[in-house]
C-alpha cells in the first residue's frame, strides 16, 4: 500500500519540510508559511498551483524570494525518496490542506498551526482531545510518580494522555497510561520512526492506542531546534492539562510550560507544585493566570477513575483574548461529566471499584464472596489479580483460607 | 520563445524555428559523442529529448543498440545548459553504468557511480554534488537501501535534481522478486514525486503486458516511444542436446570456429564455473562471470575489460553479466541452458552483433533446465512459515536483532533469512525495518502475511514463459519473428537469416565421442577447495580453550585450504559416494584410488605425517575404513583419536552457519596429546564447522598443520 499525496501537501512538504542534509537551502518557516498562505487565500490560489511557475514568480509579491522558492520546489526528486521512506517506515503525512489535519489544531493555534504533521501509529487519536501531562525536562522521582500517577487516572477514565519529547514526564506519562492499557499522543520532535518500533509502542499502535506525531520531517537534521513545537501542538490538541512544576531554575526544552501560557485559551489547566515552597518561575506564572493547583490532598482524595478533574463551566480560561471571553471553544463544550465514566475494557475492571468499596477495612474470601453474590474461584481471580495491581494488599501473616484483603494503602503517592 | 544559454558551442538557440534551433544544438551533441559530423537522430530520439525538457515524462521502448543513452544524455545536456540540476539515474547494472560514462563524457558532462564497490569515493561524489560540479549521478537501485544515499547524499545536491532516469523500466513490472527486488521501490518513490518533474524510463523489452504496467506506473499521461526489435545482423539457431557431457564436447568444438568473441550463459554459477574451467582446459580463452567472481566489483569489471579488449574468447556468465555490457562487435551468445522466459533470452541475444554485421545467437538446453527453472521458481518467495518465525524473533525482541542475532534465533539458512528481510522491507508499510544494523519489527509484523494471490499469479507468469522458451526451441519457422511476435513488436516478419529460414544449421552440431569422453572424466575429476575459516559465527561457542579468542579462530587453532573429491550428487564422483554412503556398508577401493591420485597430484605441503578422520555420527564404518585403507595406500599411519563427546544433529538438518557451529561447538573430544601434521579425513562437509571445530581441537592437542581432504563438499547456501 502506497498513500499517494495530494497536490497541496507535495507543495507543502516541497516548500516546508526538511528533507534531510547539511544544504544552506532553508525550507519555509512557520510566519513564512503564514505569509504565502494568506496571500493564495488572498488571490482564491491553493498550494497546488504552485507547481506551475508563473503562479510561483507571482507569489514572491508575498514577500519571499522567487529564487528560494523555485529552489525548494525543485526538490521533487528528493522529496519522491523521502515520501517513499517514510511511509515504508510506516509515517504518513497530513498538511494543513488535507481532511485529516485536527481540527482542533488550527482552531486553538491558529496562526501557530504548524503546516506539516507526519506521525505513526492511530491517527484518528489525534481528533478525540485528551489530557496533557507536561513538565520540564529533569524532575525528581516524587514528582515523575505525579506525572505517572495522573497519566494512569486519565487512562483510567479513557482519557487519551497527550506528552510531548522523551524526557522523564513524558516516558512516566506514558509508560503509566500503557499499563493502564490507555491510550496516548505522543508528540515528538524527533526520533519519531525509532520510538515507534520500540516494542511496547508498536504493540500499542497494532492495539490503536498510541500515536506519535511530530512537526518535523524524520529525515530533518535539526529536529530538536523545533523542539518547542511538540509542546505546542500538545496543548493544541489537548482540552485540559497538567503541568508538574520542578523546583528552583528549570529546562523545558519542549516549551511545555510556554505552550500552556500560548495554546491555553479555553482550556482547563492545572499545576502541580508539591510541597516546596520553591515553585518554579514558570509554573507561577501558570498559577498567576488563573490555572488551578493540583494539590496533594486534592490527589489523594481523588484518587479513583470518577473523580477525574472535570472541565467545569465556572473554570477561567487562561490568556483568554477579549473577543472569545464567554466563548467555550466547542472542543471543551463536547466533554461532560458523563464522558469521563470509567469505561471498563473487562469485567475486572468493572468489578474493581466495588472491590476497592468493600475493602476499606479488611475482608476475607468468605465474606467478599456473600457480600458480592460470587463465586469464590472467581472472586480469588480478581483479588489475586488486584493485589498484583497494587490495588489490594494481602494480610501475609493469615493462615491459608484465612487470607484477608484490604485497599493496599502504600498506593497513595509520596509527599 | 523558449532559448537556452550558451552551451559548450556558445550556440543560442530556439524551440521553434531558425538556424539554430533546439533540435540543431541537440544533433551536435548527437554529433559529438558518436563523433561522426553527419549522424542524425534515429525515429523518437529527437521526440523524446524534446518532452523531456519540456518536463513531461517519456517511456522508450527501443531495442538494444538503438541508442537510448543518447536521449537521456543529449537531455541532460540541454537542461544542465538551462541552468536545472543533474541527473540521476538508477541503473540495475554496473557494466552498464560504466558505459553511460563514457557517452556521457563524451558530451562534456560529468558523471559519477555511486555504488557499494566505490565506498572510498562517496565523500568525494558529496563534495562535487555540493559544488555543482557533477551533471550525470548514478546508483543501482539496492542503494535506495541504503538510509545514507537518501538521507546524506541526496540533501548534498546544489540545485535540485533535474531528471530521473529510470534505466531497464521493464524491472518495475517484473514484480522484480528474481531480479532486482529494489525495483519495487523505484515505483513508489516514482508516483511520489510530484508531477512537475520529468522523468524518462527505458528498455530494449517489453511486451504489451510490460508497457502498460510501467505506464500504470509512471502516469497514463506518459509518451511512449516505441520501435522495432528487430536485429538484422543476428542469426538464430536452437540446438538439441541434452546430455551436459556432449555440450561441453559441443562447445570446445564449436566456440574456436565462431568469430571475433561471445558470452556463454548459464543458469547457475556452478555451471558457470565448470564451462569456464572445462573449455580453458582445452585451451579457450573463457573465464567465469557470475555474482561472486573474485572480490568485489574491480574483479568482475576486469572480466568485463578483458572481454571487451579481446584479451578473452568467452566470458561463462550468468544472469549477473546481462543488461547494460556493451561490445558492439561481440560475435556470439552462447546459452548452455534455457533461460527462464523470452523477455531474458532477447535481452541477453541482444548482446551480440550490434556494431557488425553478423553474429549467432545459439540456444542449447539440457535435462536440468526444468529442474533448475522449478528451483527458481520454488524459491522466488519463502514460505510463510519462514516468515512468520523471523518476524516473531523480531517481535519479541525490544531493541532489534541483527542478522547473526536472527540466525542464532531461527533454524534458517541465511540466504532465506536475507532474502525474507529484503522482501519484508520492500513491503509499504513494511513489517520490519533497520535501524542501524539492527532489524526491527513493526506493528504491521504481528499479523503480515504474504499474498497467496499474488504469488500464484506471478508463479502462473513464470510457468508460461517457460513455456513459451519451449516452444522457441521447437519452433519450426522464423526464429527472430517468432521474439519479435512474443514481446508484441508488430513488425514482426521472417528474418531470412535464421536456421529455420535458411533450412540449414548455421553451425555444425555433431560432437565427436572423444570429446564427450573427455568432458566426462573433466567432470569427473574436478576437485574443489576447501577453505579454513577464521572467524566464530557468535562469541563464546563453549568454554572449551579453541573458543576464547569469542569471534576471531586463534591462527594457532585453524586448518589449511583442504580438497573435496567432487560435489553432492554432481555427476562426477560425487555421485558415487552419495550411492556407496546410502546403500553399501563401505566406500569402494576404487574411491580410495582416487583419493590417493587426488592427493598425489595436489602434493600439499608440509606433507601431511599421518592420519585421523571425523568419528561418524551415525557409527557406521564408512569413513574409519576409507582412511585406514587410504592411509595404507600411502604407508602413513591411521590414529583416530578425534572421539564423540556429546550428540549432535545432522549438519544438514541445521540452516545457518550460527546453528551449525554451535551444533557441534561441544561434539567432539581429542583426549590424546598430538603432534606432527596430520590429514584430516571426512565423508561429507556440508559447511566445513565440523571440520573447523576438529580441526582446532587437533591443533589444540598438539598438533602441527590440519588438512582437511572430504569426499564429497555438499553446498548448502548460507
Amino acid at each position: 500500500m502506497f498513500n499517494k499525496l495530494s497536490d497541496d501537501t507535495n507543495v507543502t512538504l516541497l516548500l516546508c519540510a526538511d528533507l534531510g542534509g547539511k544544504g544552506t537551502l532553508r525550507p519555509l518557516i512557520q510566519t513564512e508559511y503564514i505569509q504565502l498562505a494568506s496571500w493564495l487565500a488572498v488571490k482564491d490560489l491553493r498550494f497546488a498551483h504552485l507547481m506551475e511557475d508563473a503562479y510561483l514568480q507571482d507569489a514572491a509579491a508575498c514577500g519571499l524570494a522567487y529564487g528560494r522558492l523555485r529552489q525548494l520546489m525543485g526538490r521533487g526528486i528528493q522529496l519522491g525518496f523521502c515520501v517513499e521512506e517514510w511511509q515504508r517506515s510506516g509515517v504518513w503525512i497530513i498538511s494543513r490542506s488535507d481532511s485529516a489535519y485536527p481540527k482542533r489544531l488550527r482552531t486553538v493555534l491558529e496562526h501557530s498551526a504548524p503546516p506539516l504533521l507526519f506521525g505513526s501509529g492511530h491517527q484518528a487519536l489525534l481528533h478525540a482531545g485528551g489530557f496533557a501531562i507536561l513538565g520540564p525536562d529533569s524532575l525528581s522521582a516524587p514528582r515523575e510518580l505525579i506525572a505517572r500517577k495522573s497519566a494512569a487516572l486519565a487512562a483510567c477514565s479513557d482519557r487519551t494522555v497527550i506528552t510531548a519529547g522523551h524526557y522523564r514526564v513524558a516516558d512516566a506519562s506514558v509508560a503509566a497510561a500503557r499499563e493502564a492499557g490507555g491510550k496516548v499522543i505522543r508528540v515528538l520532535a524527533d526520533k519519531l520512526i525509532h520510538k515507534s518500533v520500540e516494542k511496547s509502542a508498536r504493540r500499542a499502535i497494532a492495539a490503536k492506542r498510541l500515536v506519535h506525531v511530530s512537526t518535523c520531517s524524520p529525515s530533518a537534521r535539526s529536529a530538536m531546534l523545533h523542539a518547542a513545537e511538540a509542546g505546542l501542538v500538545s496543548i493544541g490538541l489537548a482540552d485540559q492539562a497538567l503541568y508538574v512544576s520542578g523546583t528552583g531554575i528549570v529546562v523545558d526544552t519542549y516549551g511545555s510550560a510556554t505552550a500552556m501560557k500560548q495554546g491555553g485559551s479555553g482550556k482547563s489547566f492545572f499545576v502541580w507544585t508539591g510541597k516546596s515552597k520553591d515553585v518554579s518561575g514558570d509554573a507561577q506564572q501558570l498559577l498567576d493566570r488563573g490555572a488551578e493547583l493540583w494539590s496533594d490532598e486534592q490527589v489523594k482524595l481523588d484518587w479513583h477513575p470518577l473523580a477525574m478533574p472535570v472541565q467545569s463551566t465556572d473554570t477561567v480560561p487562561m490568556a483568554e483574548t477579549p473577543e472569545k471571553a464567554g466563548q467555550l471553544p466547542p472542543a471543551v463544550q463536547e466533554h461532560t461529566s458523563t464522558d469521563l465514566k470509567p469505561k471498563a475494557q473487562n469485567v475486572y475492571e468493572a468489578v474493581l471499584p466495588i472491590l476497592r468499596t468493600h475493602c476499606e477495612k479488611p475482608r476475607s474470601v468468605d465474606e467478599l464472596s456473600e457480600l458480592l453474590d460470587v463465586q469464590k474461584g472467581q472472586l480469588k481471580k480478581w483479588l489475586r489479580q488486584s493485589v498484583r495491581d497494587g490495588v489490594l494488599s494481602k494480610d501475609e501473616k493469615s493462615t491459608r483460607g484465612s487470607e484477608k484483603y484490604e485497599i493496599n494503602r502504600q498506593e497513595s503517592l509520596p509527599m | 520563445m523558449d532559448t537556452i544559454p550558451s552551451g559548450s558551442a556558445g550556440i543560442v538557440a530556439s524551440l521553434d524555428s531558425g538556424p539554430k534551433t533546439l533540435k540543431d544544438v541537440a544533433e551536435q551533441y548527437l554529433r559529438d559523442i558518436v563523433g561522426n559530423a553527419s549522424a542524425t537522430f534515429r525515429d523518437g530520439q529527437w521526440e523524446s529529448i524534446e518532452l523531456i525538457i519540456k518536463k513531461k515524462r517519456v517511456l522508450v521502448v527501443q531495442r538494444t543498440g538503438w541508442g537510448k543513452t543518447m536521449v537521456y544524455c543529449i537531455a541532460t545536456k540541454i537542461l544542465r545548459d538551462r541552468g536545472e540540476g543533474p541527473s540521476l539515474m538508477v541503473s540495475p547494472l554496473l557494466a552498464l553504468m560504466r558505459n553511460q560514462i563514457r557517452a556521457a563524457e563524451s558530451l562534456g558532462l560529468v558523471a559519477r557511480m555511486f555504488i557499494g564497490s566505490n565506498y572510498n569515493e562517496w565523500g568525494d561524489i558529496e563534495k562535487e554534488l555540493a559544488q555543482d560540479k557533477t551533471d550525470l549521478l548514478m546508483i543501482t537501485p539496492e542503494r535506495l537501501a541504503h538510509g545514507r544515499f537518501v538521507r546524506r547524499t541526496l540533501p548534498r545536491i546544489t540545485g535540485n535534481l533535474g531528471l530521473l532516469i529510470i534505466d531497464e523500466a521493464h524491472c518495475i513490472s517484473d514484480w522484480g522478486h528474481d531480479f532486482r527486488p529494489d525495483y519495487r521501490r523505484i515505483q513508489r518513490v516514482q508516483s511520489a514525486i510530484p508531477r512537475n518533474v520529468p522523468i524518462v524510463a527505458t528498455t530494449a523489452t517489453a511486451n504489451n503486458r510490460v508497457v502498460e504496467d510501467v505506464r500504470d506506473q509512471l502516469g497514463r499521461n506518459i509518451a511512449v516511444h516505441r520501435g522495432s526489435l528487430v536485429r538484422k545482423s543476428l542469426r538464430l539457431q536452437t540446438i538439441t542436446m541434452p546430455d551436459a557431457k556432449a555440450r561441453l564436447g559441443w562447445l570446445a568444438q564449436a566456440v574456436p570456429q565462431l568469430g571475433g568473441s561471445g558470452i556463454i550463459y548459464t543458469l547457475t554459477r556452478k555451471d558457470s564455473d565448470l564451462v569456464a574451467d572445462w573449455l580453458a582446459s582445452n585451451g579457450i580463452r573463457a573465464r567465469s562471470y557470475h555474482g561472486s567472481s573474485g572480490r568485489g566489483d574491480n574483479t568482475r569489471e576486469e572480466l568485463e575489460q578483458a572481454l571487451l579488449n579481446n584479451d578473452l574468447k568467452v566470458l561463462v556468465a550468468t544472469v549477473a553479466l546481462g543488461m547494460g555490457f556493451d561490445k558492439p562487435d561481440l560475435g556470439f551468445i552462447i546459452h548452455y541452458q534455457r533461460p527462464p522466459s523470452v523477455i531474458h533470452y532477447y535481452q541477453q541475444v541482444g548482446r551480440a552483433g550490434r556494431g557488425i554485421a553478423e553474429a549467432f545467437g545459439l540456444l542449447l538446453w539440457g535435462t536440468e533446465d526444468d529442474r533448475i527453472a522449478e528451483y527458481f521458481m520454488d524459491n522466488a518467495f519463502p514460505e510463510q512459515e519462514k516468515i512468520r518465525s523471523i518476524l516473531a524473533a523480531l517481535n519479541e525482541a525490544d531493541g532489534g536483532l541483527t542478522l547473526k542475532e536472527i540466525e542464532a534465533a531461527v533454524n534458517l539458512k541465511r540466504s532465506i533469512i536475507e532474502k525474507t528481510l529484503k522482501l519484508l522491507a520492500l513491503e509499504s508499510p513494511a513489517p520490519v525495518i533497520q535501524v542501524g544494523r539492527a532489524w526491527t519489527a513493526r506493528e504491521e509484523a504481528s499479523d503480515y502475511q504474504i499474498d497467496p494471490e499474488y504469488i500464484t499469479r506471478l508463479r502462473e507468469i513464470r510457468e508460461a514463459e517457460q513455456v513459451q522458451m519451449q516452444n522457441y526451441m521447437n519452433h519450426q519457422d522464423c526464429l527472430m519473428a517468432f521474439l519479435q511476435t512474443a514481446l508484441d513488436d508488430g513488425t514482426a516478419d521472417n528474418c531470412g537469416r535464421c536456421r529455420n529460414c535458411l533450412g540449414q544449421d548455421l553451425v555444425p552440431v555433431y560432437v565427436p565421442q572423444s570429446l564427450v569422453h573427455q568432458a566426462r572424466q573433466f567432470i569427473l575429476n574436478r576437485a574443489r577447495h576447501i577453505f579454513p575459516r577464521r572467524e566464530w559465527p557468535t562469541p563464546l561457542l563453549s568454554d572449551h580453550a579453541i573458543h576464547s579468542d569469542e569471534e576471531c579462530i586463534s591462527v594457532g587453532f585453524r586448518a589449511v585450504r583442504g580438497r573435496a573429491l567432487g560435489g553432492w550428487r554432481d555427476g562426477g564422483w560425487g555421485d558415487l559416494v552419495w550411492r556407496e554412503r546410502q546403500f553399501e556398508a563401505q566406500y569402494s577401493p576404487r574411491l580410495v584410488e582416487v583419493a590417493v591420485q587426488l592427493l598425489r597430484q595436489w602434493n600439499p605441503y608440509p606433507r601431511p605425517q599421518w592420519v585421523t578422520t571425523v568419528p561418524s555420527r551415525r557409527g557406521t564404518q564408512h569413513v574409519g575404513a576409507f582412511a585406514q585403507a587410504f592411509a595404507a595406500t600411502l604407508k602413513l599411519p591411521y590414529i583416530p583419536v578425534v572421539e564423540r563427546a556429546n550428540a549432535c544433529r545432522p549438519q544438514s538438518e541445521m540452516k545457518n552457519h550460527v546453528q551449525r557451529a554451535a551444533n557441534v561447538a561441544n561434539a567432539f573430544a581429542v583426549p590424546a596429546h598430538c603432534r606432527g601434521d596430520v590429514l584430516l579425513i571426512d565423508d561429507v562437509s556440508v559447511s566445513g564447522w565440523t571440520l573447523t571445530t576438529v580441526a582446532a581441537l587437533l591443533r589444540h592437542a598438539g598438533c602441527g598443520s590440519v588438512r582437511p581432504l572430504v569426499l564429497v563438499k555438499r553446498d548448502l547456501a548460507g
